[in-house]
């Protein structure tokens, strides 16, 4: 069995064991193509979070990985490592015990949202670095699996910072069952004898999984989805008002701005790089496994980086609002293509023309990202005498904040 | 310097949707690619998109995918909000000019009482 053949039984095995979330188990197991992949699991209790993350560790690890609860009570020697007393009593030396949660390639946080913000701060180090420190001794963590579940509906929770969910590469929602999926749930407890994790079987070995991680990392993917992607993240972290370094956030900041029907107006606090990074490992991990990875799967796979990384003005549901701001996505893409504006970029990359410099015009007004760029161009048309700068789109729609300097005075 | 990529999708989102100069003193006029009217023509139906955005020819049968609905919906929406916002400030104005029009003769014919 070749090694796709065997991430696709990974799946299988995994979707025989868990009803009804077919899309959602498709892309966590994509999620897990690249080195040092992180999964988090949001739902209410009772709906096979924990089940979940322990069939996807169980189908690579078997029984060795380790789960951390957040609904325990976690010390610190437990997560990172505690000191070896013999050797600081006899020898006067301080040595690390690092702890069996560094050193296991299959790691399991259950109830995230109980962590204490202690054991949280290690975890979020060891995410962002690879690496752990104890006692004043640095470990370094070799490659891993992360899965981690939580309830944000959970009276317990404690608040964790938005850096550290940054970290985790996709965020998947698991929703209750529906009627005939009960049935088949309860057909599957029958079978199993209620053991449906342990009856789950180790397909792969976590060195398959590294070289899955490995070929897949050698994937290069086309400028044409790169461009997607890069387009997406944009869209979502570009604001004429740089909400980014404003004390002000929207919808205050939002008043009378040109753009208040757009989809950055939605959005309160700006999408980080790394879901650029996320979204680039998900849509080379479908090349690789699926054979391929089209504009629309690029955009549906959007929906899984963006929900615990975007902080909006007016959340009903999360998913329904992502859902909401993927289709206006859509719409501005295709808005985008009608008004030829890569085209007129790439005519004005070329050289001056002010024709068409004046179309560009007329599309920036209406697109913030396109605006940038064309405002950056502007600055070199400027310096080489083409326009002048009380012609310029930044001049005179007061887009000030568009002109993107190494220093900002 | 920009990236090498980023100017080959450029480039390759331009091939897609070519921009062709047909320069009439300033003005430049969108054109479809031959490929893409040859396409159409087959088709024998138009996009609706082109003829609105564009102002192309509308052809004898109007094809309006998912896309381009949700687009021209979106447009409606965000109109039809613009103009009851127009409205609602037009009835703002009108009452302002009333009120002011009233004012301006009553202070007039306080002053021409008190002149008398």
């Amino acid at each position: 069995m070749n090694l796709k053949d065997k991430i696709r039984r990974w799946e299988k095995e995994v979707k025989l064991r868990f009803i009804g979330h077919e899309r959602s188990i498709h892309v966590m197991i994509l999620n897990q193509l690249h080195p040092r992949s992180t999964t988090l699991i949001r739902a209410p209790h009772g709906l096979g979070k924990s089940t979940l993350m322990l069939l996807v560790l169980k189908g690579i690890c078997g029984d060795d990985f380790v789960v951390v609860s957040g609904a325990s009570e976690v010390k610190r020697g437990e997560v990172v490592g505690r000191l070896h007393i013999p050797s600081l009593e006899k020898e006067g030396i301080e040595r690390v015990l690092w702890a069996a949660f560094v050193k296991s390639r299959g790691k399991a946080l259950d109830e995230v949202n109980r962590l204490n913000p202690y054991t949280t701060a290690n975890i979020h180090h060891l995410m962002q670095f690879g690496e752990v420190w104890a006692y004043g001794k640095k470990a370094r963590v070799s490659d891993y699996l992360l899965v981690a579940n939580e309830n944000p509906m959970d009276a317990t929770s404690f608040i964790h910072p938005q850096p550290f969910y940054d970290r985790f590469d996709i965020c998947i929602f698991l929703r209750s069952l529906t009627l005939s999926e009960k049935f088949q749930l309860q057909e599957l407890l029958d079978k199993y004898e209620g053991n449906i994790v342990d009856s789950m079987p180790q397909i792969l070995t976590f060195e398959d999984l590294e070289e899955a991680r490995r070929q897949v990392s050698e994937i290069e993917l086309d400028p044409d989805k790169m461009g997607i992607i890069n387009l997406i993240v944009r869209d979502l972290q570009a604001c004429i008002r740089d909400k980014e370094n404003s004390e002000v956030k929207p919808p205050t900041l939002c008043e009378g701005c040109h753009f208040t029907r757009d989809i950055c107006s939605r959005i309160k606090e700006p999408l980080s790089e790394r879901a650029t990074v996320a979204l680039t490992n998900l849509v080379k991990a479908a090349e690789w496994l699926d054979g391929e990875c089209k504009m629309d799967d690029i955009l549906q796979m959007a929906f899984w980086i963006l929900p615990h990384r975007l902080s909006l003005v007016k959340t009903k549901n999360i998913s329904a609002d992502i859902r909401e701001i993927l289709e206006m996505e859509r719409v501005k893409m295709a808005d985008r293509d009608a008004r030829r504006q890569w085209a007129i970029l790439n005519e004005l990359m070329k050289k001056f023309n002010y024709p068409i410099y004046r179309l560009a015009r007329e599309a920036a007004v209406e697109d913030v990202v396109f605006a940038e760029e064309l405002i950056k161009m502007e600055d070199k048309w400027v310096r080489e005498g083409l326009l002048r700068k009380d012609e310029t789109l930044s001049s005179q729609m007061g887009w000030e904040n568009l002109r993107y300097r190494d220093v900002i005075f | 310097m920009e990236s090498e990529k980023y100017r080959e999708f450029l480039k390759k989102r331009a091939e897609n949707r070519p921009l062709y100069k047909n320069i009439l003193g300033e003005k430049i006029i969108f054109e479809v690619s031959k490929e893409e009217r040859e396409e159409k023509h087959q088709r024998g139906s138009s996009d609706i998109l082109e003829s609105i955005l564009l102002g192309r020819e509308i052809g004898r049968n109007v094809t309006v995918d998912r896309e381009a609905a949700s687009f021209l919906q979106y447009r409606l929406d965000m109109l039809e909000e613009e103009n009851a916002q127009m409205r609602r400030r037009m009835r703002f104005m009108k009452i302002m000019i009333v009120f002011l029009a009233f004012s301006t003769f009553v202070t007039f014919a306080y002053m021409i009482m008190r002149l008398i």
